[in-house]
C-alpha cells in the first residue's frame, strides 16, 4: 500500500450540526454505499443514535477515491467519533488515528462550546483541521459569523473553509478534494516494531470482541501471534480486514492503515481503547503514547421495576458492557427497592443511554436512582476511603478531610443572556475562570464545578436560562477539598440509612429542611404522631410533624359489603407490607425514591 | 336448629340519588314489580332445597332496596305468607322494611304494618333542603317530617332514621342542626354515616374535582365525636360503629351480620352467608330474571373463606360492636395458635389506647372507632 495516498480522517461537530449527514454525502460519492441503499445516516448504527441525532461510539470506514484534480486513486480512512464530552477520551483515541480532523459547524448555530472542547483535542494532538461550514443552504445561515467564530477558537485566519450543505450535496465534492490536498498521509516512521492503536472495539458473539486499529508502524497480519501493551495477554491473529463498510478480509495492515484484528479475544477488558498492540515475539519497547484506563465518573443504582426481572436486569447489563468497556456494575441493595445494581458511567449522557438501551434492546424496566458522584474522605487515621454510598460515609469526628470531583465546564452563549449563566454557575458553587468573546454575539465562559452540582439539573436550569441557546461541556480535571456533611433523617428519632444523604456543609440546612418537608408529604399519617428530622452528627438541622391519623372507617357495613370491605381491607394491609417499618412507622418506596431521586 | 335471618331486595327507585351504589332500576310498572316477585319467590324455593334450609326458624326480616317502600302492602303480606310455608317465625321475629319518605304516608305505614312489618327505617339523610338537593333526593323536607310524625302516631315502637355527614360545605352547626332535628320525633335507632362516594356514582367526579368543599378527616373526626358524645347523652348506646339506639332497640338483623350470624339473601344483588360460604346473586336484573326462568342458579360468586380469614373477619366483624370480642369465644371455635396472635395484637392495641379491654372482652375505644381502618388492618394477616 503506497502510504502517500492514504488519508486518515475524523469528523468533529456539535451534536446535530450535521456530522452524520455529511459523512453519508462523503460515502455517497465514493461509491461506498450506493444512493438507493443509504439508510439514512449510516454512521449511526443503533436506532437510539439515529433519534438522538448523536453518535455514542466510534465506527470506521474505508473509501476508495479517485481524485480528478491530480488523477490518482486514494484510500481514504473515516473514522467517526463519539458526538459527546461523556466520551472525550474515547473521542481522543479516535483522533489519535487520524492526521486531520473536519470540524463542522452549523451556518445558523455557529460555535458551541462542544465544537470548542473537540477542536481543541484535535489541536493538541496536531492535527490538520478542515473548518467546515455547514447547513448553507437554511434560510437563517450566516456563514460569515460561523467562520469569525471558528477563527476565534482556532486562533488562526485565513483558514481552508468549505462551505457545504450536507443534506443538498453542495460543496462536498470540493470537501473531500481538500481532505486529500490538506491533510496530510501518514507519517513515515519506519520502525522494526509493530505499533497499533485501539480506537474501538466491538463484540461479536462467533468472533469475540474484534479491535478497530490504526496501524502506526510494522505490519500486522494473519497467523501472527501479538500482544496487548497494558495488559501483556498475547493472542493468535485469524483475521485483519478493512471496513468496506462491512469487514473484509485483507492480507495484512501496513503502517497508516486502518482496519480491524479477529484474534479470539473473549473479554472487553483485553481490548481496552487507546492500548497499543505490538508483536508477542518482537515486542516494541514503548506503547503509544495516550492509554488511560478510563474510571467512571458519575454512579447511579439500578433496580428492576418487577421483583422478578433483576436476573434479566444483569443479564442485560453484561451484555450491554461486552460493547461498552466504560460501563461497570456491582451488585447493590436498597431498603426501599431491594436488590439491583450500582453502575458506573463516564458521564450523565452515557448514563442515559445505557438505561434506555436496557429498556428497548431488552425489555428490563428499572428504576434509576439519582446520579451521584464518588467523594473522597480522609479519615483522621490517615486512611484515604472512597465514598460511594451516604452509607459509607463517616461521621464527623473521624473525618481529616473530604474532595469531591470538579470539572472544567465551557459554556458557549449569546451575550444577552449571560448574566443568567453567570448567577447560575455561581449558585452552583461555580469557580469563574475566564470569559472570551467568540464574536460580538457569542460569549465562552469557563468555570470550574463540582460535578456533583451538574448531576442533576444543570442542564436543564442552563437551557431555562438561556432559552435554549447556550451549550456546554466539560471535562474532569481532579479532586478538589470540599467541606462536605452526611445528613441523616430520623423518624421518631431513629435514623433510617436509606434516607441519608451526602451534601456540601453550606447547602445541608437547606436540604435537610427541604426532604424533610417533602417526606411529610409522602409519608401517610397513621396511627400516632411522626417526628421527621433532619441531623448532622448529633444537631437537628430541621423538624416537620406528621400528626396522627384522625379518622378513617367504613362507616356502612352490612350483609353485601362484607366481603367487599375484607378484601379492600386486605389490599391495603398489602400496601402497608410493602412499607418498611421503622419502629410503629411504615415509609413508603416514594419516601425513599426522593431522597434518591432528588436532593435538591 | 340456629337461627336464619333474611333479606330481600327490591331493586325499583322512583329515581337514582346521586351518592348511591345500590343496584336500583328505575320503577316499572305494577305488572313487571309482580313478575320480580314471582322470580323470587322461585329463587326463595330453590334455595330453601339447595341449602336444605326448609323449617329453620327466621329470627329477622330485611326489606332493603332499592326502595322496598314502593311495594304495595298486600305484596309484602303475600311475601311473608310464603316465607312461612318454608320457615317458622320466631316469636320475636324482627320484620324491618326501608322507606323512603317521598313514597308513603302515615296510611301507607299503618297498612304495611298491619301486613306485618314491625320495623321501619326512615331514608332521611338530611333536613337540609341544600343536600337533599345535592344527594339527588327524591323527598321534600315536608315529606319527610310528615313520615316521622306518623310514627308516632301509630305507635310504631322500633323505627329507625339514617343521617349522612361529611357533605360539601357542610359546617359543624350545620351537622348539629341535623342531629337536633332528628332527636324531635324521639327515633328509637339512629344511623349515622359519612359520606362515601364510589367510583361508579354520579357524585364521585364531582367529589374528586372539588375534594376541598368537603369537610377533611381531621373535620370528619370531630363532627363525629360530637355526635358520639351528643347521643350518648341523650340516652343512645353507641352499639355499633354507625348505629345508635336506645336500650333494647338495636337492629336484630343487623346484628346477624356482625356476630356472623347465617342469613339468605334474596332478589337482584342480594348476598348470603350460609354454612361458612358468602354468595352473590347477579346485579343483573335481566339475568336475574332469565335465569330463574330457566330454572337456573341466579348466583355470581361464592365463596368459601379460609380458617384465618374467617378468624379475622369474625374479630373485625365483632370489634364494630359495643360487645366486641372475647377471647374464650375465639378460643372455642378457632386454632390456638392463631388466636393467640390474634390476641397479642389486640392486647397491644389496648396499651395504644385503641382497644379498651375489660376482662376477656376486647372493643373498640372512641379513638380506635374514629381509625377502625387502621385497627382492621393490624388484625389482618
Amino acid at each position: 500500500m503506497d502510504r502517500s495516498k492514504i488519508r486518515n480522517f475524523g469528523i468533529i461537530a456539535h451534536i446535530d450540526h450535521g456530522k452524520s449527514t455529511l459523512a453519508d454525502r462523503i460515502l455517497e460519492i465514493c461509491g461506498v454505499v450506493p444512493k438507493e441503499k443509504m439508510k439514512e445516516q449510516f454512521l449511526d448504527h443503533m436506532d437510539l443514535e439515529r433519534e438522538r441525532g448523536i453518535t455514542i461510539k466510534a465506527k470506521a470506514v474505508r473509501m476508495e477515491y479517485f481524485s480528478p484534480s491530480t488523477g490518482e486513486k486514494y484510500i481514504l480512512n473515516l473514522i467517526d467519533t463519539p458526538g459527546h464530552a461523556d466520551f472525550s477520551y474515547e473521542v481522543s483515541r479516535s483522533l489519535a488515528a487520524c492526521e486531520g480532523v473536519l470540524l463542522v459547524v452549523d451556518a445558523s448555530q455557529g460555535v458551541e462550546a462542544q465544537t470548542l472542547a473537540h477542536a481543541r483535542l484535535a489541536i493538541s494532538q496536531g492535527l490538520v483541521i478542515l473548518p467546515v461550514i455547514n447547513k448553507i443552504d437554511l434560510p437563517a445561515a450566516d456563514p460569515e459569523r460561523a467562520m469569525r467564530e471558528v477563527e476565534a477558537i482556532l486562533g488562526e485566519d485565513h483558514l481552508p473553509f468549505t462551505m457545504v450543505s450536507a443534506k443538498l450535496g453542495t460543496g462536498v465534492e470540493e470537501l473531500i478534494e481538500k481532505i486529500v490536498r490538506f491533510i496530510p498521509p501518514p507519517p513515515v516512521e519506519d520502525s522494526p516494531f509493530l505499533r497499533a492503536l485501539i480506537f474501538d472495539s466491538v463484540y461479536d458473539s462467533y468472533r469475540g470482541v474484534i479491535p478497530f486499529i490504526r496501524v502506526k508502524e510494522g505490519e500486522i497480519k494473519k497467523g501472527m501471534e501479538i500482544m496487548m501493551f497494558s495488559t501483556r495477554k498475547s493472542f493468535s491473529v485469524s483475521e485483519v480486514g478493512v471496513f468496506t463498510p462491512q469487514r473484509t478480509e485483507v492480507d495484512s495492515l501496513g503502517p497508516g492503515e486502518v482496519g480491524y484484528v479477529v484474534a479470539n479475544i473473549r473479554q472487553l477488558e483485553d481490548s481496552r481503547v487507546g492500548d497499543t498492540i505490538t508483536s508477542a515475539s518482537h515486542p516494541s519497547p514503548s506503547p503509544i503514547p495516550g492509554y488511560k484506563k478510563v474510571k467512571p465518573l458519575v454512579f447511579c443504582s439500578f433496580y428492576p421495576v418487577d421483583y422478578e426481572d433483576y436476573s434479566r436486569l444483569k443479564e442485560s447489563l453484561e451484555r450491554l458492557q461486552l460493547n461498552d468497556a466504560s460501563l461497570s456494575f456491582e451488585a447493590d441493595f436498597s431498603e426501599a427497592l431491594g436488590f439491583g445494581f450500582r453502575c458506573g458511567f463516564l458521564g450523565l449522557l452515557h448514563m442515559e443511554i445505557t438505561q434506555e438501551r436496557m429498556e428497548r434492546e431488552f425489555g428490563v424496566e428499572v428504576v434509576a436512582t439519582a446520579p451521584h458522584v464518588v467523594y473522597h474522605v480522609l479519615s483522621k487515621s490517615g486512611e484515604i476511603l472512597e465514598v460511594r454510598s451516604p452509607r459509607d460515609f463517616p461521621p464527623p469526628s473521624e473525618i481529616e478531610e473530604t474532595e469531591e470531583p470538579y470539572v472544567e465546564m465551557s459554556i458557549t452563549v449569546p451575550a444577552e443572556y449571560l448574566g443568567g449563566v453567570m448567577d447560575l454557575c455561581q449558585s452552583r458553587r461555580g469557580i469563574f475562570k475566564d470569559m472570551v468573546y467568540l464574536s460580538e454575539k457569542l460569549v465562552l465562559l469557563k468555570y470550574d464545578l463540582p460535578l456533583a452540582e451538574i448531576l442533576l439539573d444543570f442542564y436543564d436550569c442552563l437551557k431555562a436560562v438561556s432559552r435554549g441557546y447556550a451549550s456546554l461541556d466539560y471535562e474532569f480535571i481532579g479532586y478538589r477539598p470540599a467541606k462536605l456533611v452526611r445528613v441523616d433523617i430520623l423518624v421518631n428519632r431513629e435514623k433510617v440509612d436509606g434516607l441519608s444523604f451526602i451534601s456540601p456543609e453550606e447547602s445541608a440546612y437547606y436540604r435537610g429542611r427541604a426532604l424533610v418537608s417533602r417526606l411529610k408529604e409522602l409519608i401517610p399519617r397513621q396511627l400516632f404522631p411522626i417526628s421527621l428530622q433532619a441531623a448532622i452528627g448529633g444537631k437537628i438541622i430541621a423538624r416537620e410533624d406528621i400528626p396522627a391519623l384522625r379518622k378513617d372507617v367504613l362507616q356502612k357495613c352490612y350483609g353485601g359489603d362484607i366481603t367487599r370491605k375484607r378484601k379492600l381491607l386486605e389490599k391495603q394491609k398489602e400496601g402497608k407490607k410493602r412499607m418498611k417499618a421503622v419502629g410503629k412507622v411504615r415509609i413508603p418506596q416514594e419516601a425513599f425514591l426522593a431522597v434518591m431521586k432528588s436532593e435538591k | 336448629m340456629k337461627e336464619l335471618s333474611l333479606y330481600f331486595h327490591f331493586p325499583f327507585c322512583l329515581k337514582r340519588c346521586r351518592y348511591c351504589d345500590f343496584v336500583s332500576y328505575p320503577r316499572r310498572d305494577r305488572s313487571f314489580h309482580l313478575e320480580y316477585e314471582k322470580a323470587v319467590f322461585q329463587e326463595i324455593a330453590w334455595k330453601v332445597e339447595e341449602e336444605s334450609l326448609r323449617g329453620r326458624e327466621l329470627s329477622t326480616v330485611y326489606l332493603g332496596g332499592g326502595t322496598p317502600s314502593l311495594l304495595f302492602p298486600e305484596d309484602v303480606e303475600r311475601m311473608l305468607n310464603y316465607l312461612q310455608g318454608f320457615f317458622t317465625f320466631s316469636p320475636s321475629v324482627e320484620i324491618t322494611m326501608e322507606v323512603n319518605p317521598e313514597t308513603v304516608n302515615g296510611d301507607k305505614i299503618k297498612a304495611f304494618q298491619e301486613a306485618g312489618v314491625n320495623r321501619f327505617s326512615v331514608g332521611v339523610q338530611s333536613f337540609n333542603p341544600r343536600f337533599l338537593y345535592f344527594l339527588g333526593r327524591s323527598s321534600s323536607l315536608g315529606q319527610i317530617e310528615n313520615v316521622l310524625s306518623s310514627m308516632e302516631k301509630i305507635h310504631c315502637s322500633s323505627w329507625s332514621l339514617d343521617l349522612l355527614y361529611s357533605l360539601p360545605f357542610q359546617s359543624l352547626p350545620e351537622w348539629q342542626q341535623d342531629i337536633e332535628h332528628a332527636l324531635i320525633y324521639h327515633p328509637p335507632h339512629l344511623s349515622i354515616y359519612n359520606l362515601t362516594l364510589s367510583p361508579v356514582v354520579p357524585l364521585y367526579s364531582f367529589a374528586r374535582r372539588h375534594s376541598r368543599v368537603f369537610p377533611s378527616p381531621d373535620e370528619e373526626a370531630l363532627y363525629f365525636e360530637w355526635t358520639m358524645e351528643k347521643l350518648e347523652q341523650e340516652g343512645y348506646i353507641h352499639y355499633e360503629i354507625s348505629n345508635f339506639a336506645q336500650p333494647g332497640a338495636e337492629c336484630s338483623h343487623n346484628l346477624t351480620y356482625w356476630r356472623g350470624g347465617e342469613y339468605l339473601g334474596v332478589g337482584v344483588s342480594a348476598w348470603s352467608y350460609l354454612g361458612g360460604r358468602r354468595q352473590k346473586n347477579t346485579s343483573s336484573l335481566k339475568n336475574y330474571l332469565r335465569r330463574l326462568e330457566e330454572g337456573k342458579s341466579p348466583l355470581t360468586f361464592q365463596e368459601e373463606l379460609e380458617a384465618h380469614q374467617k378468624l379475622a373477619e369474625d374479630i373485625m366483624l365483632r370489634l364494630r360492636t359495643k360487645e366486641g370480642v372475647q377471647s374464650s369465644y375465639l378460643l372455642t371455635r378457632y386454632r390456638r395458635g392463631e388466636v393467640e396472635t390474634k390476641l397479642k395484637c389486640l392486647e397491644y392495641l389496648s396499651q395504644e389506647g385503641f382497644i379498651i379491654k375489660e376482662g376477656e372482652r376486647f372493643a373498640l375505644s372512641k379513638k380506635g372507632i374514629l381509625v377502625a381502618n387502621q385497627i382492621f388492618q393490624e388484625i389482618l394477616d
